[in-house]
């Protein structure tokens, strides 16, 4: 059977995004329109917008080396009990890797720009790589509260 | 993204944000957060209204915040939203800034 055709109000399931920073002002409002078709509650669309802002500055700024103009997507995949969130780019292989703890640390230790990669792994449900022929794919995962009984 | 300021008795200098601290809202208001990191010595960031907070927001609280301890001050986030407050705690930040959601205690923690 063939796929039915998308629905031309329903929020696109992707989206297409170039390597600047500038571009990911484009990632919330996306987000704001899938939470309210999908009925994302505020907490965990905090963690997709918090979660894709890390990933895709990370793909931006280490990934293409803050070269502007190369490819980025990000792809929703709702499901009845997981919101999944592919982000593919052509660049050269970087897997995002858990960082360890770090070690007691003061005000003036503290690195002011070295959270992304933690707050990526904590807010997340989970964090998958795939390396692919041309780039790389990272998939997040995130709960999905059961919707309320109409 | 919208930064004010006002002072307080005591020499308190507090910092009202308003917005999403995301690439886009900390880049707006990192010259006046660096600035007032340059000159206050007891500052107290109120986050009641601040929606969102990425690794660059967390960086535009943290600079201002090492700033004015270098010069032995102080400094307090003031009334973040539960979320917020989750990615402070997740940076650990919250055990290096204390965090208060009393304006009482907050100021308390500056004196």
């Amino acid at each position: 059977m063939a796929n039915p055709l998308p629905n031309p109000r329903e929020t696109p399931r992707t989206l297409d995004l170039t390597s600047s920073l500038g571009e990911l002002s484009r990632v919330a409002p996306w987000i704001g329109r899938l939470a309210a078709e999908l009925e994302i509650p505020d907490d965990t669309r905090f963690a997709i917008e918090l979660c894709l802002e890390e990933l895709l500055s990370n793909v931006v700024r280490h990934g293409y080396a803050s070269e502007a103009g190369h490819f980025i997507a990000v792809r929703c995949s709702p499901s009845a009990d997981k919101l999944t969130f592919a982000v593919e780019d052509h660049a050269p292989p970087f897997q995002p890797v858990r960082p360890a703890d770090p070690p007691p640390e003061t005000l003036n230790t503290l690195a002011p720009g070295s959270q992304g990669l933690r707050l990526l792994f904590r807010f997340a449900g989970a964090v998958r790589y795939e390396r692919l022929a041309d780039g790389n794919r990272v998939i997040l995962e995130f709960a999905r509260p059961p919707r309320s009984a109409a | 993204m919208t930064f004010a300021t006002e002072e307080l008795d005591g020499g308190i200098t507090k910092v009202v944000l308003n917005g999403r601290m995301d690439i886009e809202g900390s880049a707006a208001i990192d010259l006046r957060m660096n600035v007032v990191g340059g000159t206050a010595q007891k500052l107290l960031i109120d986050l009641h209204d601040v929606s969102f907070i990425g690794s660059m927001g967390l960086r535009s609280l943290v600079l201002p915040a090492q700033a004015v301890s270098r010069r032995g001050g102080k400094v307090v986030l003031f009334a973040p939203a539960k979320m917020v407050e989750e990615t402070l705690q997740a940076s650990n930040i919250h055990t290096i800034i204390p965090i208060r959601h009393d304006m009482g205690e907050a100021l308390a923690a500056l004196a």
